[in-house]
């Protein structure tokens, strides 16, 4: 699936290599080698065939979000398809190159950015993706200020991306300014990049629903060129509950009962009172609030002189305040 | 402007060939450049007994930078310019110090971008270490490759160089004692027609 790496990749290759030595992770000897036969996989992923039980593993990182069914399903169904290549191709059968181009339709923060970044690296884990970085984009990394410079600044980023993912945040902008914008000179460029190097690289195209589905509807190849669909819905207060208990425990804190409760009614409220469309950043706001609680606590336990570790992971009913913050 | 690199195990004699040679080809005041693996450059003039003074020495490890002297080669009308470099010596495995390591990187680093490897090993010694095949193996794949079987005037040497002889082509080896100066001029002819 993977052609010989171009110059520029070797390049790169070649300077992690020098790297990894600096750093004393390789002999000397092994890094010549290795800088002797460029494209030699030092893990030899290439071949190693994807077994049953690594995929499943690299799924179980996928369930620990809350909620996304939908998402969770789509993302078992392209896995399935990539085991079964690999099978077919055991018996000589014909294998289609899959492509992956994603469409990812949500408001903010239900987990778009986060499910990317988690495919790209199970991915890569895969062997699907040499690299498996993630490049993050917007409607200024794309497009240029005078013309030739779009499609030249386009180039560069998927050049960056090759190996990885390409993920283009608010995607509709790129066809919001009309005829004459630079805007649609990024989109051909894309297209074209996306055709050529679809065995290297993933583009995955984020916004809200319906300025996506707008954004779709604008150029007639566009929706042909995006297999994959997927929608983030909001979020519950129950989810939301279940994504702010996960994001303490990673942080090794916990929420006392009150504040528990504190926060679910609070979350509740704000889901009853905005129910507009694009105006509540759903697992973000949690973050945000539970990283101000966190900044709250660390002022209320500033003042003691002895403090026992219950009291240190503990978030409290009143590190929760809410005045004036933004959704 | 074409690189030529010097590389090898330390204490083969690499700086005092890179001295040797360019007082041969008729420098008097060589003009180094030093750029330290940190970053930092600086640039020494130096005649040829100050250079081996300030830049030589027995004990291994004494060169931790890539020192450059610019040679002009007249051919044609216009000549063309060398960059001859003398780098840090290479020790297999992990070396535990973290600047040394650095210099070594800095080394391989030249070395991927060098049109010209003169790859310099002490034929007085045990001569042929797996490091030494390793970077045989590299500069196998360029099209300038040349091994400088060095110190040939010690008694010891004669049979170092059979030994050579036998496990690589003979015809990318060259003797050389980079103190008296033997076989300069084949290395001239040789790196001529490489670059």
């Amino acid at each position: 699936m993977r052609r010989t790496p171009p110059a520029s990749e070797a390049h790169e290759h070649s300077r992690e290599i020098l790297q990894r030595y600096r750093d004393g992770q390789i002999a000397l000897a092994e890094a010549l080698q290795w800088l002797a036969g460029p494209g030699d996989n030092p893990q030899g992923a290439d071949q190693e065939p994807l077994s049953r039980s690594a995929l499943l593993n690299l799924l179980a990182e996928l369930d620990t979000m809350v909620g996304l069914e939908q998402v969770k399903a789509t993302v078992r169904e392209i896995f399935a398809l990539l085991y079964m290549q690999q099978r077919r191709r055991q018996f000589q059968l014909q294998d289609e190159p899959v492509v992956l181009h994603m469409v990812f339709k949500g408001n903010p923060g239900t987990g778009k950015t986060t499910v990317a970044r988690l495919l790209s690296k199970m991915l890569h884990q895969c062997g699907w993706l040499s690299k498996g970085h993630l490049v993050e984009v917007e409607r200024a990394d794309l497009v240029g200020e005078y013309i030739g410079h779009t499609a030249q600044k386009t180039r560069e980023q998927v050049k960056k991306a090759l190996g990885g993912v390409l993920f283009i945040d608010e995607a509709y902008s790129l066809a919001r300014g009309g005829e004459k914008d630079f805007g649609r000179e990024a989109i051909d460029c894309l297209v074209k990049s996306m055709e050529d190097y679809r065995d290297q690289l993933i583009v995955i195209i984020a916004g809200y629903e319906q300025e996506m589905d707008w954004f779709l509807a604008t150029n007639p190849g566009l929706p042909s060129r995006f297999p994959i669909h997927l929608s983030f819905p909001d979020y519950d207060a129950s989810a939301l509950m279940a994504i702010a208990r996960k994001m303490v425990s990673e942080r090794q804190y916990r929420l006392s009962r009150e504040a528990e409760h504190k926060l679910r009614a609070h979350l509740q409220e704000i889901l009853q009172t905005h129910t507009r469309r694009g105006h509540f950043s759903n697992a973000r706001y949690v973050r945000n609030t539970l990283e101000r609680s966190i900044r709250r606590q660390a002022m209320r336990l500033f003042e003691e002189t002895r403090i026992s570790r219950e009291a240190a992971m503990t978030l409290e009913a009143s590190d929760f305040v809410w005045e004036g913050e933004v959704l | 402007m074409k690189r030529a690199l010097i590389i090898g195990r330390s204490n083969v004699g690499k700086t005092l060939f890179c001295i040797h040679f360019a007082e041969y080809l008729g420098l008097s005041k060589l003009r180094w450049r030093v750029q330290h693996p940190e970053g930092q450059r600086e640039s020494l003039r130096l005649g040829v007994q100050q250079s081996k003074a300030a830049l030589t020495n027995s004990a291994p490890h004494f060169t931790r930078a890539l020192q450059s002297v610019d040679i002009a080669i007249p051919r044609g009308k216009l000549g063309y310019q060398l960059m001859l470099t003398d780098s840090t010596g290479l020790t297999d495995g992990i070396h535990s110090d973290v600047s040394l390591r650095r210099a070594m990187a800095q080394t391989l680093e030249e070395l991927l971008h060098a049109d010209v490897i003169l790859h310099m090993v002490d034929a007085a010694e045990i001569v042929w270490a797996p490091l030494d095949e390793q970077i045989y193996a590299f500069g196998r794949k360029s099209s300038g490759y040349l091994l400088l079987a060095n110190k040939i005037d010690l008694p010891a040497a004669k049979r170092g160089y059979r030994q050579l002889a036998r496990r690589v082509s003979p015809a990318l080896i060259l003797p050389v004692s980079a103190l008296n100066g033997n076989g300069f001029r084949e290395v001239k002819q040789c790196v001529w027609r490489m670059v």
